[in-house]
């Protein structure tokens, strides 16, 4: 039956009526429970974007400094984010510069980043951005001593 | 009570169609697109970073707080049961790779102790979480 004649007959329009409310009716929960669905994955679903970084080990970083030690370069951070690269006080744009001149070269430098107490993890990384951005193929952590 | 008539029930349905559609894209969407994880109990903010690797496998995860504090496998440990714990894991699997969650304000020189005590009960294999920044 098309739904355009509907109402010429009086049987005929109470049919539809009735077929138009039970579709209706049929909807409504399968609405509910999507509604329910999409907002627990709202809820539930999070969006960060995960990442990670490889870590030597200390001793590992050890090892690569004591048994080719030329190759291996301290970096310092201090409190006040100051760098030091093998003892030279250096921005952080410096740093960078130097660090990308010295991977063009056939050695492999190992750079030891050694944070003072009280440096947090976050200005760490973003040391460890920083070198690695630079072409510095190989970062690791030391303590001070 | 008064029933809807047709003309109604009708204006209704039509309405009602689109925002299921909708509705449902949006479900398809969050369902592709986020990641459902158990959250951890204790609350950590990894450091931000613009590089770094896009995480595979399953690593044991070693959760450090800001304040120290430790948690591995749903429970907050000292470093001496942290290190019984990680003798297990080695056992059991002696290629397991370690991850350390750590929380960005957390003191990093704290860090890199844990990383040598890490060392010292033969971890190998160990990487940093950190979030994109881009």
């Amino acid at each position: 039956m098309s739904r355009r004649n509907y109402g010429q007959r009086e049987g005929s329009a109470a049919e539809e009526n009735h077929r138009r409310r039970r579709s209706l009716v049929i909807l409504t929960p399968l609405v509910d429970v999507v509604f329910i669905l999409l907002v627990f994955f709202m809820l539930a679903s999070s969006f960060a974007d995960r990442r990670i970084i490889n870590m030597l080990t200390p001793a590992d970083a050890d090892r690569a400094v004591w048994s080719n030690s030329s190759s291996a370069l301290l970096v310092r951070l201090g409190r006040d984010g100051s760098l030091n690269l093998s003892g030279e006080q250096m921005s952080p744009a410096q740093l960078a510069q130097e660090v990308a001149g010295r991977s063009v070269g056939g050695t492999a430098y190992t750079y030891l980043v050694q944070p003072d107490n009280d440096v947090s993890l976050q200005q760490v990384v973003f040391v460890i951005d920083l070198l690695k951005s630079s072409g510095a193929r190989t970062v690791s952590l030391a303590r001070r001593p | 009570m008064r029933l809807p008539t047709q003309q109604e029930e009708r204006r209704l349905e039509l309405t009602i169609l689109p925002m299921v559609n909708v509705v449902f894209l949006l479900l398809i969407f969050f369902m592709l697109v986020g990641r459902i994880a158990p959250y951890d109990e204790l609350d950590v903010a990894p450091p931000l970073s613009q590089g770094g690797e896009i995480e595979s496998g399953r690593p044991v995860r070693i959760v450090v707080a800001a304040d120290g504090r430790l948690l591995e496998g749903g429970q907050v440990l000292d470093m001496t049961a942290l290190i019984v714990r990680v003798a297990d894991r080695l056992r059991q699997n002696p290629a397991a790779q370690f991850q350390l969650k750590a929380d960005a304000e957390l003191e990093a020189s704290r860090l890199i102790r844990l990383m040598e005590i890490l060392r010292q009960a033969g971890v190998k294999q160990l990487t940093l979480l950190t979030e994109s920044s881009r």
